[in-house]
């Protein structure tokens, strides 16, 4: 969890037992990079911030800055950002307490999607497909041979995004 | 704010004599209720980066059944109860009477309810005997309750704390019987301003001071 992974064939990425977080997967089909961030929470509080700036882990920890992060490592690995699309899976309410929900209130799931769709389109990434929100707890398979992403989760069937 | 780092041993002796206080009356009360002896691990303190989850149950993506509380009062935190999904048929046909068919994928209204009202009397009794022995006030929530991946419900849960501070304090205890296969795994998640409240309560009750 808070952390970010690239890959290219044959390896393959996998995050396990995604629940309120979000997963982010970015692709560029043309170098055949893949790139996964498990990201816990939408942004850092201003006074989380270390005194010398966030650290790889804090920034795959924070949806907002997680994508350019992971651009950046996905440029390493010789991906072109003019390529990369993204998926997003994740950002569900896992628990739901009986009574009448706060007016107004998001869910830590839906402040974290919209943290990832947000900082997204500021990196002029384009959102091909998502998985998100309900109640269901995820798993991912991402395999950068074809940027195929396989989600599952306990009780639902298997399902290709 | 207290760093979590420079808990001494002293005082991780002392949270863990909390937690066995509780873990004691909850395992009574719920010996009482579905009618067998309860046995009590010695409860684990430790204090982990949000980030790394424990996973006491199996892999990251066991299923267990969840039973989360919001507590409020002079301590405020979080606890959740995870019973593993062995557990779960043993555990309603002691409560409901009836076996449920096969491993219970989905759980009816009935026995989700079953189960949360077993967290309720295993959190109450938990709490009880806490606010007892440290002379303080602590009210749980509602139980919400979700069967789904362990390392789903774990984080999520973490998660709502690390907005506030990088670490936790997780002080774990669990629950089983002999004969059946029923593990109760408790995780008592006290929010970082209530480390001090608990630990200053137990220096007052038994003139130990802990400056650390």
């Amino acid at each position: 969890m808070a952390e970010s992974m690239c890959a290219k064939p044959p390896d393959k990425l996998a995050c396990f037992g995604i629940g309120s977080c979000v997963c982010l997967a970015l692709y560029d089909p043309g170098a055949k990079v893949a790139g996964l961030a498990h990201s816990m929470l939408p942004t850092i509080a201003a006074a989380l911030v270390p005194p010398g700036g966030m650290g790889p882990a804090d920034q795959a920890k924070y949806a907002d800055s997680a994508v350019g992060f992971l651009v950046a490592s996905m440029e390493k690995l010789g991906a072109s950002r003019g390529r990369i699309t993204a998926k997003l899976v994740g950002g569900a309410a896992m628990f739901s307490f009986a009574g009448p929900r706060t007016e107004g209130a998001e869910s830590l799931g839906e402040r974290n999607l919209r943290a990832a769709r947000e900082s997204l389109a500021a990196h002029g990434l384009a959102l091909q497909a998502e998985e998100s929100g309900g109640s269901a707890g995820r798993s991912i398979e991402f395999d950068p041979a074809d940027g195929s992403l396989l989600v599952r989760s306990a009780l639902a069937d298997p399902r290709w995004l | 704010m207290r760093d979590l780092n420079k808990l001494v041993s002293l005082e991780k002796d002392a949270l863990r004599e909390i937690a066995n206080v509780g873990a004691g009356n909850a395992a009574t009360a719920v010996s009482q209720l579905i009618g067998t002896v309860i046995q009590v691990d010695v409860p684990k303190v430790s204090i982990i980066r949000v980030q790394d989850l424990p996973l006491p149950l199996g892999g990251p993506e066991t299923v267990v059944a969840g039973i989360y509380f919001k507590l409020f009062g002079d301590a405020p935190g979080k606890m959740l109860l995870c019973l593993s999904q062995d557990s779960i048929g043993p555990v309603l046909e002691l409560m409901l009477g009836e076996k449920p068919a096969q491993a219970p994928a989905r759980l009816s209204d009935i026995q989700a309810s079953a189960l949360k009202e077993l967290g309720n009397i295993l959190c109450s009794a938990y709490l009880n005997a806490l606010a007892r022995f440290m002379d303080m006030q602590l009210l749980p929530s509602v139980p919400a309750f979700a069967l789904d991946m362990v390392s789903s419900l774990l984080s999520t849960v973490l998660a709502e704390s690390a907005e506030l501070h990088p670490q936790a304090l997780l002080i774990e205890t669990q629950f089983s019987t002999v004969g059946r296969p029923i593990t109760i795994h408790l995780f008592l998640i006290p929010e970082a301003g209530s480390l001090n409240t608990m630990l200053q309560a137990l220096a007052e009750q038994s003139g130990v001071s802990f400056d650390g």
